[in-house]
């Protein structure tokens, strides 16, 4: 089963199609968490979801903005989709009845 | 300061990951102090990370292993090389250049002494090398463990050659009791080792040639030193109290199989490189296809 920020993770590339990379990802789980996102957990995630095949990295091409140095690039795989989907229905059947109210 | 810092922990990083959080950091405008405090949250991460891998136990366990027969066989050959020096440089004499005997001992001796520096400096540049294929994210600890095994991995021993009283002359002098050694592990050994990591993390792998090349080197090198190894293992580490085992014992062990593994395991650092690049070099292929 996923971790909550693995989730997160898959969300974010997934939205983001073909623009997935280090910084868009982070980008994205900011915008949704409305917390910061560390290099070190982000970087750490990418490799560990590779190593269960959920995610695909390559290095993309360098840009001047990023100083000529290149973007590490995401795609997630039908396996990655496959669980991302799994967590997310986990979690509505746990949220069934529930109404998490904010004060 | 800071930029400097930041500079150093991204070098604890491969080269990849390197320039790609290098290059995020650019397109963020990360200020530095952030920038730093990432860095050094990633940098932590890896190496906790690094250190669950059972590879990163390997290379460290065999690099201390290797660290000690390097330890006691550069301490070895740098005391026969001391008494040599002393001869042929503290004692010169025309004479040695006019007699037959003495011009082939001379021709012999240098030989020898260049055989075991080139030795020592390719075993040292395989070790590096294999620290940095086997656990990439390690290779600094490691380096620290070889370095110390090199350095005290004879602590409270000494070479038949040092306890010799025939010898005494020699040894009485400290650059020949102990600058000889110190030089040994440094050039020969520290600085081949270096080399092999900053090469290894400018280029993140051996090519297939390359690695090819210095297999052969360390084989060949090691054929050539033939027994050397084994005289360093038996004779090379005594213990410095009264009780020593008699010449005899010492000739025994000497004969014995075990004491052939030496130079076998001189040789597995390159052939565990070779073979590594080896299937980096297939599987780029198979990729590219």
């Amino acid at each position: 089963m996923l971790g909550e920020f693995e989730y997160l993770l898959l969300s974010a590339a997934a939205r983001l199609g073909e623009g997935a990379y280090g910084v868009s990802i982070r980008q994205e789980i900011e915008r949704a968490t409305q917390r910061k996102c560390s290099i070190g957990a982000l970087y750490t995630t990418l490799d560990r979801l590779e190593k269960k095949g959920l995610i695909q990295t390559w290095m993309g091409a360098p840009t001047p903005e990023r100083g000529g140095r290149p973007k590490r690039m995401v795609r997630v795989t039908g396996k990655g989709s496959r669980e991302a989907a799994a967590f997310y229905r986990t979690v509505v059947r746990a949220s069934d009845g529930l109404s998490w109210q904010t004060d | 300061m800071r930029a400097a810092t930041a500079d150093r922990l991204l070098r604890c990083l491969l080269p990849d990951e390197r320039a790609a959080v290098e290059g995020d950091l650019a397109e963020l405008h990360v200020p530095a102090r952030d920038a730093l405090i990432e860095l050094l949250g990633l940098v932590v991460r890896r190496q906790v990370g690094a250190w669950t891998d059972w590879h990163a136990w390997i290379a460290l366990v065999a690099a201390l292993a290797l660290g000690i027969i390097l330890s006691v066989v550069s301490r070895y050959w740098a005391h026969n090389a001391a008494i040599y020096a002393w001869l042929y440089l503290d004692n010169w004499t025309p004479e040695y250049l006019r007699s037959p005997g003495a011009r082939a001992d001379l021709l012999r001796t240098i030989t020898g002494f260049g055989l075991e520096c080139l030795t020592l400096a390719v075993w040292a540049w395989t070790i590096g090398s294999a620290i940095r294929a086997l656990s990439p994210r390690t290779w600094f600890s490691t380096f620290i463990v070889v370095v110390i095994a090199v350095f005290y991995g004879t602590a409270g021993s000494a070479t038949i050659a040092r306890l010799n009283p025939g010898n005494a002359i020699v040894f009485a002098q400290p650059m020949y009791r102990d600058g000889f050694p110190m030089a040994f592990r440094l050039v020969l050994i520290v600085a081949p080792i270096l080399g092999a990591l900053w090469h290894a993390n400018i280029r993140s792998s051996v090519k297939v040639g390359r690695a090819g090349l210095i297999l052969c080197a360390a084989v060949v090198l090691t054929a050539l030193v033939g027994r050397r190894p084994a005289a360093a293992a038996t004779f090379g580490w005594w213990s410095i109290s009264d009780d020593r085992p008699m010449l005899a014992a010492a000739w025994r062990i000497r004969q014995a199989w075990q004491v052939w593994l030496f130079p076998l395991v001189m040789v597995c650092p390159a052939i565990y490189v070779f073979f590594n690049s080896a299937s980096r070099s297939g599987r780029r292929r198979l990729s590219v296809r």
